[in-house]
């Protein structure tokens, strides 16, 4: 198990390596030059030059990489251009209102989509497996930005069941009830897709169990039917899901950027959008970096449990 | 969230894990349920509740300030709260620091103060924080005499020792709390000043190094917003979040990204403001913004989405107001090279160029048209009485063909993917090339993305081999500043200077001159005017149109007015 751990944690830091050196090379790959582009078209050349030396741009480029690595590693990730305050602070306090709407989305796929698996797989060709399989399919084509507006449009403006965007109400004190309210809308939305996916996904591989010559002896046994749909079958999927629950986060981080834009959602999806348009180069770096490396961190967390779940793992 | 950034920490849940296995089922619903719930359900615990760290100059809890505001109310005004829906969040609330309009222009008008103001509907200042000014006969120093009993939301008083150092640490790199930002926009609006000083402790005094009559417009801009010193040495950087200004709202509260609260100054030295709070809240996406409208989230909204402009007209329940901007979309000709060095054929790109249709089609009437080198929002100086090329593809073909142009004829036109007051500059450029090849130009065009187009752009259009070229201005608060820096000989490409078209003539470079020396508002509009009738008729650049500014708002809120250089006030805003 500890030479499995080191294994996954050493491969952790390469990505992370790789993704780095990606990360740093954003400035320089943009066509024209970076602080004429960050300083419009009425900068003046002092102004130029100040902020070039400012940003360590006249240096041969391993020397701005090894610096710019090693303060990151301090978490100085420099400071945004257009905010004007330090990048880190600013990114973790947006990426906690991401990790609020990415779990919420994650709870309300993960929830529903077993269950909805799960309900197909049991009454598998039946009707009931046709509609799942319909919604499943329709959540899967329509874009989250798309089913956002039609929602905001929907039970917002039409309704007026739910707020139209934002955290919470702009005026009076935030409390969780509002934050749940508000939360409704951008994370159903969020959920759509991977909820589909978990539910196919489920759905076959309950499909792939239940026709196993266990799940017989079991049911021959004289075990009950709903006992063995979800200790035995439900349960020998869970090794897959847990592989799919890795691969989802990636697309609920992902998903965020469309979802908190529309939703006017304060997190690091929609600041990313606004650092692109600014041409922000820190706030885009280093919100890169922070996502990248949450999303490595969460296979490195999907692999630990993988191999807790699953003994055959952890020996290769 | 857990702590998994430590490798020791991981390798003990790893074995903590193992350990719990006692059954690989159990520990099957442990890592999926349990772990799901329980672990992002204090994952979700762990982020803390609600409230984004909130930088309140006054730190009392929401609820009761809400309360304090309901009875602290003068009987005349409803202590109701507004929500505007900003394009993007406020950058700082240092008057030094922004560099955009979003924040120079909607917000920071209402926390901050300037020596003058724009009166309601022109360029024209009147007294704010001075009461009076005088200007000495060489134009050159400008003596303000400030407005006595005046505050600062921190309750220090606003003196010239105030005024002298708002100005000084923006100017003075030296300052001990010398802090403009990333961009020192001080010295572009204030960089004619050459000496500052407190003649007593009412009065300052401005010396310029040469006369500058935008010098005073530039002074109404909340850069120069005048700042508590006191408040500034005591918050240093944290001055930013803070934002101490004497205007008739001060910050309440400002969770990042999510909203900024302002409340009513009970100790504003004027007429006080008749919300009891106005709130701030960036909403990015244009449709967002819109629908949050709509659903009465927020009471008012600006810049528009062009397709949505008729749907909110339509809206009983919404008013609409729009107002050309101090903004000018244009074409530069390369006047060193053929074809454009003949006035001739300019004319004929002029005369080909469909104006009208792009701006209704494509632009959507968020454009009004522009002839001239100056936008009509800097009425009077503006004037429409200038040479006006209508489309006329025929009159187009005959001019070409009187220069010896041949149909078929090659041109390079840079055009850009988008940019900061560019409009819709790809769409545009691809129906200019459309009607340039009905009349027999071929234009080629090389579209480059908006950071790479200014370096070409900026190294010149004839070292680029390039004819014909898209930019547009915002010209702050002055009408003469941007036509000095666009079409002066000595701001050619090779001086690293705006005028992209190389355009010379010197009666127009002595009018750009003394039209910034001029104070005499009669004079310099004539100067102006003339100015405006040669660059018509000589045409360098051909002015296109002027981005339109629009709003949007509930009909409860009255009192609501557009300003041609975009600022906002709502001290005399009411909600009904």
């Amino acid at each position: 198990m500890r030479r499995y751990i080191t294994q996954r944690l050493l491969s952790a830091v390469i990505v992370l390596f790789g993704v780095s050196i990606l990360v740093f090379m954003v400035l320089h790959l943009t066509p024209g030059d970076p602080v004429e582009i960050m300083l419009g078209p009425t900068a003046r050349p002092g102004d130029i030059e100040r902020l070039r030396a400012e940003l360590g741009l006249t240096d041969p480029l391993p020397v701005q990489y090894v610096r710019w690595v090693s303060r990151a590693l301090q978490g100085d990730l420099g400071r945004s251009i257009q905010l004007n305050r330090p990048v880190l602070p600013e990114l973790l306090s947006r990426f906690q209102a991401t990790l609020i709407l990415a779990v919420a989305a994650a709870i309300i796929a993960f929830s529903l989509g077993l269950l909805l698996g799960v309900i197909s797989a049991v009454n598998h060709n039946k009707l009931v497996d046709r509609v799942v399989a319909g919604f499943a399919m329709l959540a899967v084509s329509m874009p989250a930005f798309w089913v956002g507006m039609i929602g905001i449009v929907v039970f917002a403006v039409n309704l007026r069941w739910l707020p139209a965007s934002g955290m919470y109400p702009p005026q009076g004190a935030p409390s969780w009830g509002k934050l749940l309210v508000h939360l409704i809308m951008p994370a159903t939305t969020l959920a759509l897709v991977p909820m589909a996916v978990i539910a196919r996904f489920t759905r076959s591989q309950m499909l792939e169990v239940l026709g196993q010559e266990f799940v017989l002896t079991a049911r021959a046994k004289g075990v009950p039917r709903a006992r063995v749909i979800v200790d035995h079958a439900f349960g020998n999927t869970l090794v897959a899901l847990i592989t799919l629950l890795g691969l989802e986060a990636g697309i609920l981080l992902a998903g965020a950027v469309y979802v908190e834009t529309v939703f006017a959602w304060p997190g690091i999806g929609s600041l990313m959008v606004e650092a692109i348009l600014k041409r922000d180069f820190p706030i885009v770096q280093g919100g890169v970096l922070v996502i990248a490396t949450s999303y490595v961190l969460i296979n490195l967390l999907t692999d630990l449990l993988h191999a807790a779940a699953d003994p055959r793992i952890r020996v290769t | 969230m857990a702590d998994t950034s430590n490798p020791s920490d991981l390798t003990e849940a790893g074995t903590e894990l193992a350990r719990l296995m006692i059954s690989r089922r159990e520990m099957l619903r442990l890592a999926t349920f349990t772990a799901l719930s329980g672990t992002f359900g204090s994952l979700l615990a762990g982020c803390a509740p609600p409230a984004a760290p909130s930088t309140a100059p006054t730190s009392a809890p929401a609820a009761t300030s809400a309360a304090m505001t309901t009875t602290s109310a003068p009987a005349t005004a409803m202590a109701a709260s507004i929500v505007v829906g900003l394009v993007a969040e406020p950058t700082s609330m240092d008057p030094a620091h922004p560099t955009d309009n979003n924040t120079i222009s909607r917000v920071h008008p209402n926390v901050f103060e300037t020596l003058v103001k724009f009166k309601q509907g022109t360029y024209e200042v009147e007294p704010l924080v001075a009461e009076s000014y005088t200007v000495s006969d060489d134009n050159l120093t400008y003596t303000f005499k400030i407005r006595q009993g005046i505050t600062f939301h921190d309750g220090t008083p606003l003196d010239a020792d105030a005024v002298v150092y708002s100005f000084e640490r923006q100017l003075d790199p030296n300052h001990p709390e010398a802090d403009t930002g990333p961009f020192p926009f001080a010295s572009w609006y204030y960089g004619s000043v050459d000496k500052l000083e407190k003649v007593d402790e009412r009065t300052v005094a401005f010396t310029l190094k040469e006369a500058f009559t935008p010098f005073i417009t530039n002074l109404a801009i909340t850069i120069g917003g005048i700042v508590s010193p006191t408040a500034v040495k005591q918050e240093r950087a944290g001055f930013s979040e803070a934002g101490i200004g004497s205007g008739p709202f001060k910050l309440k509260s400002w969770d990042k990204s999510v909203k900024m609260t302002l409340e009513r100054f009970d100790g504003y030295w004027g007429n006080k403001a008749r919300l009891g709070e106005l709130i701030y809240r960036p909403i990015v996406d244009e449709q967002t913004r819109i629908t949050e409208l709509l659903s009465g989230g927020v009471q008012l909204v600006t810049d528009l989405p062009p397709d949505n402009i008729e749907q909110i007209k339509q809206n009983p329940d919404l008013v609409y107001a729009e107002l050309p901007g101090p903004h000018a979309w244009f074409l530069n000709f390369n006047m060193k090279s053929a074809p454009f060095n003949d006035i001739k054929v300019r004319k004929a790109v002029a005369y080909a160029i469909n104006r009208q249709a792009i701006i209704t089609d494509l632009l959507k009437n968020t454009g009004t048209p522009l002839h001239s080198c100056i936008p009509e929002a800097f009425a009077p100086y503006y004037t429409p009485d200038v040479t006006m090329y209508e489309y006329d593809p025929e009159k187009a073909r005959a001019l070409l063909s009187e220069a010896g142009i041949a149909p078929g004829t090659r041109i390079k036109f840079l055009v850009t993917e988008s940019g900061s007051g560019m409009q819709s500059p790809k769409v545009m450029g691809e129906a200019i090339q459309a009607d340039l090849a009905k009349v027999g130009i071929e234009a080629e065009i090389t579209v480059l993305e908006w950071g790479a187009y200014l370096n070409v752009y900026n190294a010149g259009l004839d070292a680029g081999g390039y004819h014909l070229a898209q930019m547009s201005w915002f010209y702050g608060a002055d009408p003469g500043v941007v036509p000095q820096a666009t079409l002066h000989s000595k701001n050619w490409p090779t001086n690293k200077g705006f005028n992209a078209s190389y355009y010379a003539n010197p009666r127009v470079d002595e009018l750009l001159d003394t039209g910034l020396a001029e104070r005499d508002p009669v004079k310099r509009t004539a100067i102006y005017h003339e100015l405006q009738r040669i660059v018509a008729d000589e045409l360098p650049n051909l002015y296109f149109d002027s981005q339109i500014q629009t709003a949007a708002m509930a009909k409860t809120v009255k009192g609501f007015v557009l300003h041609p250089s975009f600022e906002q006030r709502y001290v005399d805003v009411t909600i009904g």
